[in-house]
Order: structure tokens, then sequence, then C-alpha cells
């Protein structure tokens, strides 16, 4: 039980770089636009649900169900850390305190899935808020930088994520648990999470949901992608890769081009690190949205899959998420057989090697690849805006 | 040849210099480009033929004059914005998209293509007849340019020869081109395929009112082609008129003949 449960989660990370890849495609690999700056755009999402959903659904049972949130915050658990504030004072600057937060959470959890009106308002807030934070935040990440050439552009990037990182690394309450961890609420109506509990296989209902949605997001994101690279903004794209100086004599706004890519790849970044954060982590942290994470890796898995081929990049994900599992998993039993003919690591190595080992996998398997199959798993094709209408008019005209 | 009308012509260049640090590329040109003519500039290498051009499509910006296009000032605008108003350019040496088909590398020079966009790109039936109009036309052009065979490949499978064609088809996909800037379209062509060109450019030309500016290294092939030719040496205008006239053009003699 407990191991499907493990298994099921990995399954749904696995699916969220699915999402993310196939945006950091559509941005680095189809537009050329190097978006070192990833991880803020997951990390976007996760905020969203721990930070902003939270004081959502308290200010609006204050305001619809005023009964519910006074039985709820009048809990002794929490009641001498906020003495007689108010409830919306608690709400805004208090819910995401550690110690509130931890017993606060379940409790809101439970009231929301018995008012199926609010949970349904709150999901709905948490998508849009999140679609319409990822649009900005790739706006303001971007748009002093789109005008530049592409290797100023990747820096910008970078530096702006590193940016954002750090401040929210640093704030240890009241935007969304910092280094501490917030806890994200359960915003499914009972009703909804009967019938998932319903559903095989016996794990919590709640991870059900979130593994729809994830597969959804991850479907959704797949067949838009796929659209766009064979549409005529699909063969744009890839020139103004290519070479946006000449593009731009072709009557193309190339910085406009950019930010529009920007802002759709920002909200479909943020919306797979809303269902993650809502529905595989446990807890959420800002610290957890490296740039190791949630930036190298999906360049990773990009490289290995095939720039600008959208499977190629879903098979480049489950490869490397695979890959890294597998090899974290089997360490010690390695490590046995290495000691058992005398030239296994000892100690503090021991411990030291299981943390690096998926990373230098991930480095091996880039150096590989870019001896053995420089374009990648999969290559890129051609746009097929015509599909089999193609065929016939060559054949007219050759006639 | 027609007369031309250089009382208001299409493209008017005034005073313009550019500078490359202590290299003075052009000095104070002058340049007129009579209304639905075919205009050569020639020149030899280095006497600031492509500067010209890149200015005039904005590739570069002048550091002194301006360049007025239908009376309008757009020494300002950005490439984009030119292509916009109706003024299109090749590359001398061709700047083509690697990693595109031919064929799609003369569809990008289709403009207005309405499924250019993150949302309306998903919608088929908003720009499938627009693209399959632009499919056709493209493949007349390369039909025409002896390309048809080699449409679906990728740029670096053609030849020198074959590029400068792709560069030729793409710069005239324009749907409202008014001005084409066609920086050394026969350089590194065969003869024969050459004339085939520059009998296209005419014909667009008298067909279509569209205006020319060729840039060209040497006179000879064009001039039969060209109703006004510019010579330019050392970035200034050391000649103008009808070809004829500048082929005889004293000075010019002793540019190409003298060292």
């Amino acid at each position: 039980m407990v191991e499907l449960s493990a298994l099921l989660i990995e399954i749904g990370n696995v699916i969220t770089f699915v999402t993310v890849v196939l945006a950091l495609n559509l941005m680095a690999g189809y537009a050329g636009i190097p978006n070192f700056g990833m991880a803020i755009f997951v990390y976007t999402g996760a905020f969203v649900v721990g930070a902003l959903s939270v004081r959502f659904a308290l200010l609006l049972l204050a305001a619809l169900e005023p009964a519910a949130l006074e039985a709820l915050l009048g809990k002794p658990a929490y009641k001498p850390y906020v003495g007689d504030m108010s409830l919306v004072e608690i709400a805004l600057f208090k819910s995401m305190e550690p110690t509130i937060n931890r017993s606060l959470i379940p409790e809101l959890s439970a009231v929301l899935s018995q008012k199926a009106l609010v949970a349904v308002a709150v999901l709905l807030f948490t998508f849009l808020v999140a679609t319409v934070l990822g649009v900005f935040v790739g706006v303001i990440s971007s748009y002093a930088a789109v005008r530049l050439k592409e290797d100023y552009l990747a820096i910008a990037l970078l530096a702006f994520s590193e940016m954002m990182v750090q401040v929210f690394f640093a704030q240890t309450d009241s935007v969304a648990g910092g280094r501490y961890a917030v806890y994200a609420p359960n915003v499914w109506p009972s009703e909804l999470s009967s019938i998932a509990a319903a559903l095989p296989p016996a794990v919590k209902p709640e991870l059900k949901i979130g593994l729809l949605l994830a597969i959804a997001l991850a479907l959704v994101t797949y067949l838009y992608a796929e659209r766009i690279a064979n549409s005529p903004m699909g063969r744009a794209l890839r020139a103004m890769r290519d070479d946006e100086f000449a593009l731009s004599t072709y009557g193309r706004d190339i910085p406009a081009m950019r930010l529009r890519v920007m802002m759709l790849g920002g909200a479909i970044t943020a919306l797979a690190g809303v269902v993650y954060a809502m529905s595989f982590q446990p807890v959420i942290k800002a610290t957890d949205y490296t740039r190791l994470t949630w930036t190298f890796i999906p360049w990773a898995m990009m490289i290995v899959g095939g720039m600008a081929n959208n499977l190629g990049v879903v098979l480049g994900a489950v490869v490397i998420y695979v890959g890294r599992k597998v090899l974290e998993f089997s360490l010690p039993e390695l490590f046995d057989l290495l000691r058992s003919v005398g030239i296994g690591p000892e100690g503090a190595a021991v411990d030291v090697l299981r943390a690096v080992a998926p990373n230098i996998f991930v480095g091996v398997i880039i150096l590989l690849m870019l001896y053995l199959r420089p374009k990648g798993l999969l290559e890129e094709r051609p746009g097929r805006t015509l599909g089999g209408r193609l065929r016939d008019l060559m054949e007219k005209f050759s006639r | 040849m027609g007369q031309v009308d250089l009382e208001n012509p299409i493209l008017r260049v005034r005073g313009v210099s550019k500078y490359f640090g202590k290299l003075k590329a052009l000095d104070n040109v002058d340049l007129d480009v009579p209304r639905g003519a075919v205009t050569l500039l020639i020149g030899p290498n280095g006497s600031g033929k492509t500067t010209l051009v890149n200015v005039i499509s904005g590739v570069l910006q002048p550091d002194g004059g301006r360049v007025e296009f239908e009376g309008r000032d757009i020494t300002g605008l950005p490439p984009h914005e030119r292509f916009k108003l109706g003024i299109v350019r090749s590359y001398q040496i061709p700047r083509l998209f690697p990693s595109l088909s031919v064929l799609e590398n003369v569809l990008i020079g289709r403009d207005g293509n309405p499924g250019e966009g993150m949302v309306s790109g998903i919608f088929r039936g908003l720009w499938e007849g627009h693209e399959l109009k632009a499919t056709e036309d493209a493949l007349a052009k390369l039909k025409f340019l002896g390309l048809l065979e080699v449409a679906e490949k990728k740029t670096s499978e053609l030849s020198g020869g074959q590029l400068k064609l792709l560069e030729m088809a793409r710069s005239t996909m324009s749907l409202r081109p008014k001005l084409i800037l066609l920086d050394e379209p026969i350089a590194g062509v065969l003869p024969s395929l050459a004339h085939e060109i520059l009998a296209l450019v005419r014909k667009m030309s008298i067909e279509l009112g569209i205006t020319f500016l060729v840039v060209e290294h040497r006179l000879d092939i064009a001039a039969q082609y060209a109703d006004y030719a510019y010579a330019l040496h050392l970035g200034s205008i050391v000649a103008k008129g009808t070809p004829q006239e500048v082929m005889t053009n004293p000075k010019l003699v002793e540019i190409y003949i003298g060292d």
C-alpha cells in the first residue's frame, strides 16, 4: 500500500517533468529562448498553492462561512500564537507561520471538503492565479532582455531566477514558508474525493485526482506543442532560433514573438508547479525548487530527448528521471557488491556518493549523447503544416 | 528601357554616412530609387554597397543623413517595420534558416500568415487557406528556379549557387512588396541562369510594378535589364545615369581598369 503510493507519486513526478520539459522545449527548443530560469516558474505554481490559495480560502470563508472559520481558528492548538488577532489578520499574516500552518491546513482541508462551493472557488482561483502569475513572471523575467542576443538573454534569465529564488529562500514566514515547510490544502470537495476513492488503486483519493490532473495537463501541453510545431507559428519560431536577425528583415517582430512564447511557457510551467505542489509533495518549501532540479535537469532531459521534438523530450524526461531513480535505489546494493571485492566506498563516502551519483549520471549521459547523437534521441523534423496535401502539391508541380 | 521619374522617387537617401571605427564605409551618399523601375547599384568590392543596403533595410543605423520611403522618414524604423511598409531585402551571403527545409525557407518570405500566433497557430481552419496559397506560390517559384527537386531538403545540402537562388525565391515571396533590395543576386550563378534571374526581375518590375534596387559587383550582365544605375566607390556615389551612361563614364572605367 505504502509502496504503491510511493510509486504513484514517482509517476506523478515524471509527468510533472514531462509538462515542464515540453514547456521548456517550446521556449528553448523551438523558439531558441534559452530559459535558464525554469525553477522560478515551477516555484511560482507552488507559491500560489502554498501561500495564496490558503489565504484566499480563509478570506473566502470569512466572507461566506464565518461560523466555520470561527470554529477553525478558535482551536486551542494555535490560540496562544494568535492571541486576539482578527480572522483577516490571521489569514493574511499568520497562516504561513510553521506552528500555525502545521495544524491549520489539515483543518482547513477538512472544512473545504465539506463546503464544495468554496473548495471549487479556491481550486479555480489557484489555477487562474497561477496562469496569470506564470504569464507575469514570463514577461518581467524577459521584458528587458528579449531585445538582447541569445547568450545575453540566457544570462539575464538565469540571473532573474537566481535573484527571485534567493528572495524566496530567505522568507521564513509571510510569503510561503521559505526554508520552512508549509502545507498544501486539500481543495477537493468530498463528493469528488468519494468518487476517486471508489476507483482503483487503493491509495489516497487526492493522489488519484492529482495524477489524473497531471496527466491531463501533460496531454494538453503535448497536443498544444505538437499543433504549434506543425503550424506556421512553429516554422517562424524555428526560423527565429536559427537567425533572429534575418527573420526580422522578413517582417517579424522578434521581441514580441519572444515575449508571447515566454508568457505561454511561463503559464504552462506554473500550472505544472501547481499540480506538483498540490498532489505529489508532502510540503511546500521554496528551497526545494532549486536550479538543479527544476532548471538543469529539465534542460538535460530536453538535450537528451532531442530539442524541438516533442515526443523526443518526453522520452528524454522519462529516461533521465527513471535512470536517476534506479541509480539512487540500486546504489546500496552496488556498494555492497563492490565492498565484497574490496573496492567499495566506506563511511561518509557512501552518503556523498549516493547524493551525487544521480547528478553524475546526468552529466555522463549528456556527454555521451553529445558525442554519439548530438541531435538527441529523436531529431527535429520539418513542420507538417499541410500534412499529406504537400505531397499532392509537389506532384502537381513536378509535372 | 523606359523613362525613369527621378522627381518622385520611391526611396530617397540623403547625406547618409556610416563609419566603422575610422573606416568611412559611406560618405554623404545621396541616392534616389525611381518608382517601378530596376535600378542598379554597382561598385567594386568594399565600395560600401552592402552597407548601403543594410542602412536602407534598417539592419544598420546611419551615423548621419536620412532615408525616406514614399515621402516618409524611416531612418529610425526597425527592419520588421520597414518590411511591413514593403521593403524586402536579400542577403549577399545567403542568410537562410539552416534547420528549415528549402520550402519552409521560402514560406518565411510570405508575411501576414494568420497562423503565426501562439493561439491562432492551433486553429488550422484560420490559416490553412493562406498556407495552401503560399505553398503553391513557393513551389511555383522553386520550380522556376530549378529548386523543386530539393524543396524538402535542408539548406545545408544545397550548393552555393542554389543558395543564392533560394534567397531570391524567399525575397520575392512578400505579398505586397514595393521595393526589393537584391544584394548580388547573380554572384556565383551560371551566366545562363543569371540572365533568367534578371529577366524575372525585369518581368516582376513591369508586370507587378515592383521597384528593384539590384546591387551588383559588375555592370555588364545586368545593364540590359536595368533602367537606371548608380556607381559607388569608396563610400561615395561617383556616377549615375542610364546603365549606358554609367558604363561609359570615364571615372568608372578608371576605377575598374585603372588599378
